[in-house]
């Protein structure tokens, strides 16, 4: 094995773009809130770019990639960083140092957990955020993202693709959402009084970093300088296009009006259908799936929403948990061998049985990290509260859990 | 250094949940230095 200058000038860079991601979640969700909310929404995101940062150092990454133990998670051999040098690894992204393949996977095991916080958004206590994201990335994340991505995991062996994180960021982090939403009860007022984004350029500027970010993310998943990258980084930008015409289309159609919020939630809904596909799909498919994420994210917010009355605060489950599912799903339907030749044909090219895969994968992920996440969810609320008293929800959880006011204007 | 890093690492988090949760703000009178509210401002403590 030996390092290519090229592929490493990629990944590093590309690392560094999903790094982006993180804080652009925190504009995203920080325009969404009510402004008596929106620095401790950022701060969610901010925070868990630290904190998960040395969760992964010290143990996370070990768990995800460490020696296969029954295909369902990784040994301790890498614990602290152990054996993660500049060379590369045997295994993993073998034409690049193993510590930027470490440092790369650490990015997404970030915006996982980051990507939850909007389902707590506007009530939930920092302490019982603390303890849940780290004990969510350790139990959670890690076994995950082993049985997906690492030699030996059980999805990986059994032939389920996901190129960059349908299953592992966006499934597990939307059904988490959900589960929380429900555990946290509503947001008081919540159906009586509005809601609305208090800051829609903020939330745009999100979107836009964050699809920035995402060519780190799905094109720098190829994990060299090449043309699988190539595909991804266009597969990628069409998903996420149509999703945004999509979205907005039917928003247009429903609502009588072309909403900028809808073009920017539609296009992050086309990217994380795109997510588990863009290694295998062909551009047309692309297409294909940034148009449907597109409509079922839509009805999604709605029927959660208005029908549910869940209160999903920022729409997790509806963007991420649907559109990673249809992600996964579609990634059964339009794999091409043609575009990625280690990776499999779809049912569009007579492989049903890929469709049966992505299936499974989808339901694992989504039993476990539901069930994971209620027990987890249950202790915290048990031993510090998992909800803020209403006094302090209402006086707003930037002054009253932070001591900080957003705008001075 | 291992063993080090995760005792800090625990440690901070320690701390953090011992510190003081839930203590709102309390606004006092604008010193000179601090500018008086804005009706923003306060509208956050109105809903």
């Amino acid at each position: 094995v030996e390092i290519n200058a090229g592929d490493t000038a990629w990944v590093l860079v590309a690392a560094a773009l999903v790094m982006l991601m993180t804080p652009g979640l925190g504009f995203f969700y920080g325009g969404l809130v009510r402004k008596k909310n929106v620095l401790s929404t950022i701060m969610q995101s901010f925070f868990v770019l630290c904190l998960i940062a040395v969760v992964w150092a010290l143990w996370g990454y070990s768990l995800a990639f460490g020696e296969d133990r029954g295909g369902l998670i990784g040994g301790f051999d890498h614990i602290g960083l152990r054996g993660v040098s500049g060379a590369p690894s045997e295994i993993y992204g073998t034409t690049i140092p193993h510590s930027l393949f470490m440092v790369f996977q650490m990015m997404f095991a970030i915006i996982t957990v980051a990507l939850i916080t909007g389902a707590f958004a506007e009530r939930k206590r920092f302490k019982a955020f603390v303890l849940f994201a780290i004990a969510w990335s350790t139990l959670v994340y890690s076994p995950i993202a082993h049985w997906v991505w690492a030699d030996g995991g059980w999805l990986a062996e059994y032939g389920a693709l996901d190129f960059a994180g349908g299953t592992v960021v966006h499934i597990a982090s939307g059904v988490t959402a959900l589960i929380a939403a429900r555990m946290l009860g509503k947001r008081v007022g919540f159906g009586q009084e509005k809601m609305d984004p208090h800051d829609v350029t903020m939330t745009i500027l999100g979107a836009a970093l964050l699809w920035f970010g995402w060519y780190g993310f799905n094109a720098g998943s190829a994990l060299a300088a090449d043309g699988l990258a190539a595909n991804a980084f266009v597969v990628t930008t069409l998903a996420g296009a149509m999703g945004a015409l999509t979205w907005m289309t039917v928003s247009w159609i429903r609502h009588g009006h072309p909403s900028v919020l809808g073009a920017a939630v539609g296009a992050i809904a086309g990217l994380v259908g795109i997510t588990p596909a863009a290694g295998f799909v062909s551009p047309s498919s692309a297409i294909a799936i940034g148009f449907g994420a597109g409509i079922l994210c839509f009805f999604a917010v709605d029927l959660l929403k208005q029908r549910a009355g869940i209160d999903d605060a920022l729409d997790v489950f509806a963007v991420h948990g649907v559109g990673g599912i249809w992600g996964a799903i579609a990634t059964g339907i339009f794999a091409d061998v043609a575009v990625n030749g280690i990776g499999a044909d779809g049912l569009l090219y007579g492989n049903a049985e890929q469709l049966v895969k992505q299936v499974v994968a989808v339901g694992a992920t989504v039993l476990y990290a539901g069930i994971a996440s209620i027990v987890i969810l249950k202790v915290i609320d048990l031993a510090v509260g998992l909800r803020v008293p209403e006094d302090e929800e209402v006086l707003g959880l930037d002054t009253s859990t932070h001591g900080e006011i957003a705008y001075q204007v | 250094m291992i063993v080090v890093a995760m005792i800090l690492f625990f440690a901070l988090v320690a701390a953090w949940m011992v510190s003081p949760s839930g203590k709102p703000m309390v606004k006092t009178a604008p010193t000179a230095s601090e500018p008086a509210p804005s009706a923003l401002q306060t509208e956050t403590s109105a809903v």
